[in-house]
């Protein structure tokens, strides 16, 4: 029986033991939920380590702080980029990298700090001082108020991979040429590469190359030629030369550049293009030149000798109509002779221009040096040749006689088209990566319509001439190709009752510093 | 020391023979012999009996130079002075002629009213020599 009386009693002391029972198993319970949260946590944690260790063990790795400064890198990285621990912890990341990605290196940062992820190619800056090319995954690390901490970056080297790449496409378009590419050792003129072009010539396989040296070609004439060429472009870094191969009556022109491909060691890159038939052309065109010049020589010399002979009243005297008539023929007999005559001189300047070697100039001086030698001429008729701004040293590479020819062809042609009592203004000047040499007259300007074709030869034979001045009109179209002949181009400005102003612009030489040292010295 | 006298030229341009005919006849007062060829010139120069030749260089069939050499090899002519005339003025052409043994060589075109003062003097200037 149950002792009502005591039944609040009963009810508390269930109630307690309900309640020691049921907190006994909620703290089993939250034991039991801790000890899983906790497991959670571990392999959390655990498998966090392991994708740190996946990706730290398989890629290039470092961390940055929120200010760019690296707290952390990998031993791949430390080997992949020749640094010490001690040395790359605390550096700015932008050390890492090269001058003209300083820029990007800005971007990155910006991209970053605003929790973006940031993917593509860098380089990297070795301990060395060499470039590393990387594909670079830069992933921030924000805080739990979305604020930048650091960020991770994970590289991989691609240097090779863009190297091959780059080698393939050198590869393919050396072999897509229809000119001979062939590098040579220069210890031992051992063959190292040769293009499609270059193999199908010859009918060799790429397999074979490694048994043949440049001797082998069938470019190549004279072992002589080869050896002292290997002696300039030892000295020069290139050379150029045209070969003619008596045994198969082929004329190529070869270009030769030194390759670098280690600090002590080249190799020979030549290009070897056919030029035989261009070769024919020209002595043809030679050929036929002399036989016009010649053949209407002859007729001419009919013509001026008939008109002569009655223009001194050898036969007879003449009415002075008829003796006028004789005067027209013999002015024009005059002109064609003078025509023929700058035909040949045209030739000869271009003969002369294509044998005139190039060497390094100082054309500040060679313009100071053309004012002084045409001043004479200037004053006969009555102009003055003048530097209106100093012409500071600029080099390139020119001949001096081709230049003084230019100069004194420029400056004979202003004075003839300036007011007499005028100056005409000559110097030279830096634009970009080129000298420019300017002669500019206070003339009447040239008419529009001779401006097209104001190079051209002949241009005044079917032309009213300016002015008073006579002339065939082929100097200009030799100051071209000489101009040509120095690597340059040649240009004007005109306007009419203002003057006109040619320039010549040349390839600045300053690359070289040690050539141009050198002329200096022995100057 | 002897005038000149007796001139032989060799032309294949009729019109330059005419005009070489009135220049050194005409305004120089010489006795001119012309032929239209090498050949021609061969087969009756020794009877001219010329003291100077002037000689075209390009002519068809023989051309001057080898009209030269056979000149030459004519008894009696190895010495008489031979002007060339040509209208190929280049210094190397007119190098090749003088190597060959030319006296002088003339260009064409010529002045004609000087030609015969010209021949004359330099006929003075063989003898001499």
């Amino acid at each position: 029986m149950v002792d009502l009386a005591n039944t609040p009693t009963l009810l508390i002391g269930f109630l307690v033991l309900a309640i020691v029972v049921l907190s006994g198993a909620a703290i089993r319970r939250k034991d039991q939920l801790s000890r899983l949260q906790d497991k959670s946590l571990r392999d959390k944690e655990l498998e966090v380590a392991f994708q740190r260790k996946a990706l730290f063990e398989s890629g290039l790795v470092s961390v940055t702080d929120e200010e760019g400064r690296i707290i952390e890198v990998n031993s791949k990285f430390l080997g992949a980029f020749g640094y010490r621990q001690e040395d790359i912890i605390g550096k700015h990341v932008s050390e890492l990298y090269p001058e003209e990605e300083q820029k990007l290196s800005r971007e990155i940062r910006s991209k970053t700090r605003g929790g973006s992820i940031w993917t593509g190619e860098t380089h990297v800056l070795r301990a060395d001082g060499s470039k590393a090319l990387t594909y670079n995954t830069i992933v921030p690390f924000m805080d739990g108020n979305n604020k930048h901490i650091k960020n991770l970056s994970f590289r991989v080297d691609i240097s090779r991979q863009k190297m091959r790449e780059n080698q393939k496409l050198v590869t393919t378009a050396f072999d897509s040429m229809t000119d001979a590419v062939v590098l040579y050792d220069p210890e031992n003129y051992q063959v190292c590469y040769m293009n499609t072009f270059a193999l199908a010539e010859h009918g060799w396989d790429m397999d074979e190359i490694g048994e043949k040296t440049v001797w082998d070609m069938i470019y190549v004439p004279d072992p002589a030629i080869i050896a002292e060429k290997c002696k300039k472009i030892a000295e020069t870094g290139k050379c150029s030369a045209r070969l003619e191969n008596e045994a198969n009556g082929k004329v190529y022109d070869a270009h030769s550049y030194r390759v670098a491909v280690a600090a002590d060691t080249y190799r020979i890159l030549t290009v070897f293009r056919e030029v035989s038939q261009n070769v024919e052309l020209e002595r043809e065109r030679k050929r036929l030149i002399s036989i016009i010049t010649h053949e209407l020589r002859t007729p001419l010399t009919s013509i001026k000798g008939a008109l002569g002979l009655l223009d001194s009243c050898a036969m007879g005297p003449m009415p002075s109509e008829a003796k006028n008539l004789v005067g027209i023929g013999l002015r024009n007999s005059d002109r064609m002779l003078d025509l023929i005559a700058q035909i040949l001189e045209s030739e000869k300047a271009e003969h002369e221009v294509r044998n005139e070697p190039l060497e390094p100039i100082n054309i500040g001086e060679a313009v100071r040096a053309a004012i002084a030698a045409n001043q004479g001429y200037g004053a006969e008729l009555g102009i003055t040749f003048q530097e209106p701004v100093e012409s500071s040293d600029l080099w390139a590479n020119a001949s001096e006689r081709v230049l003084d020819q230019i100069l004194a062809n420029l400056m004979s042609n202003a004075a003839k088209f300036s007011p007499e009592g005028s100056t005409v203004d000559v110097w030279a000047e830096r634009h970009v990566d080129h000298v420019v040499i300017n002669v500019r007259d206070h003339g009447s300007g040239i008419p529009k319509d001779l401006q097209p074709q104001l190079f051209s030869r002949f241009i005044k034979a079917d032309q009213e001439v300016r002015g008073n001045v006579h002339g065939s009109g082929l100097g200009l179209s030799i100051v071209k190709s000489q101009v040509e002949h120095l690597n340059g181009t040649i240009d004007f400005e005109t306007a009419e009752n203002v003057g006109t102003c040619f320039r010549i612009a040349l390839p600045l030489l300053e690359g070289d510093q040690d050539m141009v040292e050198r002329r200096q010295a022995s100057a | 020391m002897p005038d000149l006298k007796r001139v032989v030229h060799i032309d294949d341009e009729p019109d330059i023979r005419e005009i070489v005919r009135m220049s050194l006849a005409l305004v120089g007062g010489l006795e001119v012999e012309q032929y239209p060829s090498g050949e021609e010139a061969l087969n009756h120069i020794a009877e001219a009996a010329p003291q100077l030749i002037l000689l075209d260089v390009m002519m068809p069939n023989m051309d001057g130079e080898e009209t030269y050499r056979r000149i030459r090899e004519i008894d009696g002519f190895a010495d008489i002075p031979i002007v060339f005339m040509t209208a190929k003025a280049s210094n190397a052409d007119l190098q090749k002629l003088r190597d060959l043994g030319a006296f002088d060589v003339l260009i064409k075109p010529f002045d004609p009213m000087s030609l015969a003062e010209q021949v004359k003097a330099l006929y003075r200037e063989a003898v001499a020599a």
